[in-house]
């Protein structure tokens, strides 16, 4: 199973999040460019991903920016891995953290998001 | 006290984990105004999505404030990105929500705010451009 998850850094930042859900087996389609927060839902759309995490100083405006737009389910504020692991098992589908630009993230994130996926189709 | 802005974000965030409480409605209610009221003096106008983005941001930031808690520093080089004066008018902005309630606001705080303002400001220009 391959799930495609968006990356959108508000610094443009975010490459070891990617190396992380590729890691972890999945496809990163990170955003360039500063800003990038805020496009997350956009890209989510246009790529047909299952996944959106968005970077910024407090955690939220791409997050609700892509509820606002596509009514994605989100979490925002996460400072923590674990915390987006359990976002991911509530079936949160665009995740906003502070500035946490960790492969551990993006491996642990993505391992969630097959495992939740994994389930729901056996 | 509340505003529509407020409401809006309450509706956004409301089945998050951290739903907005009173208490964050009664800190945006102060500090929300502050921020409309600098936007308005530099010329610069949020939309919908923008007031949203901003909105969310002032509710993280009035949570860190209640609760004494700040932020790792930032690149400096990100201040190269804000417009001259911004950033001092922003202190002025963050300070006079912060000094009441005994806050020290470090430089990252006005440096995210800052940025909120410059993202609305080139967004704005952008589309007056193409216009």
């Amino acid at each position: 199973m391959t799930v495609k998850i968006v990356i959108g850094h508000r610094l443009g930042k975010g490459q070891a999040v990617a190396d992380g859900v590729r890691a972890a087996g999945g496809e990163p389609v990170l955003i360039p460019g500063p800003g990038a927060d805020m496009k997350v839902g956009d890209v989510m759309d246009a790529e047909g991903a299952q996944l959106g995490i968005s970077f910024c100083g407090s955690g939220g405006a791409g997050a609700v920016t892509a509820k606002a737009k596509y009514g994605h389910d989100i979490e925002f504020g996460m400072r923590s891995a674990q915390a987006g692991v359990a976002a991911v098992e509530q079936g949160r589908t665009v995740l906003g953290f502070g500035f946490l630009d960790s492969e551990e993230l993006g491996f642990k994130v993505t391992e969630a998001l097959l495992k939740k996926l994994a389930k729901e189709a056996s | 006290m509340t505003t529509p802005l407020i409401e809006r974000l309450a509706t956004t965030v409301g089945d998050s984990s951290s739903p907005v409480t009173d208490a964050d409605r009664a800190d945006l209610t102060e500090f929300l105004p502050l921020a409309q009221v600098y936007a308005e003096t530099c010329g610069i106008g949020f939309d919908d999505i923008r007031s949203l983005a901003l909105a969310v941001h002032a509710l993280a930031f009035v949570r860190r404030v209640r609760v004494d808690e700040h932020l790792d520093a930032l690149d400096e080089e990100l201040g190269a990105e804000i417009a001259p004066g911004r950033m001092a008018a922003v202190r002025t902005l963050v300070d006079a929500f912060c000094a009441p309630r005994g806050f020290a606001a470090h430089d990252t705080e006005v440096l995210l705010l800052a940025l909120h303002f410059e993202a609305a400001a080139q967004l704005q220009h952008q589309t007056s451009q193409q216009a």
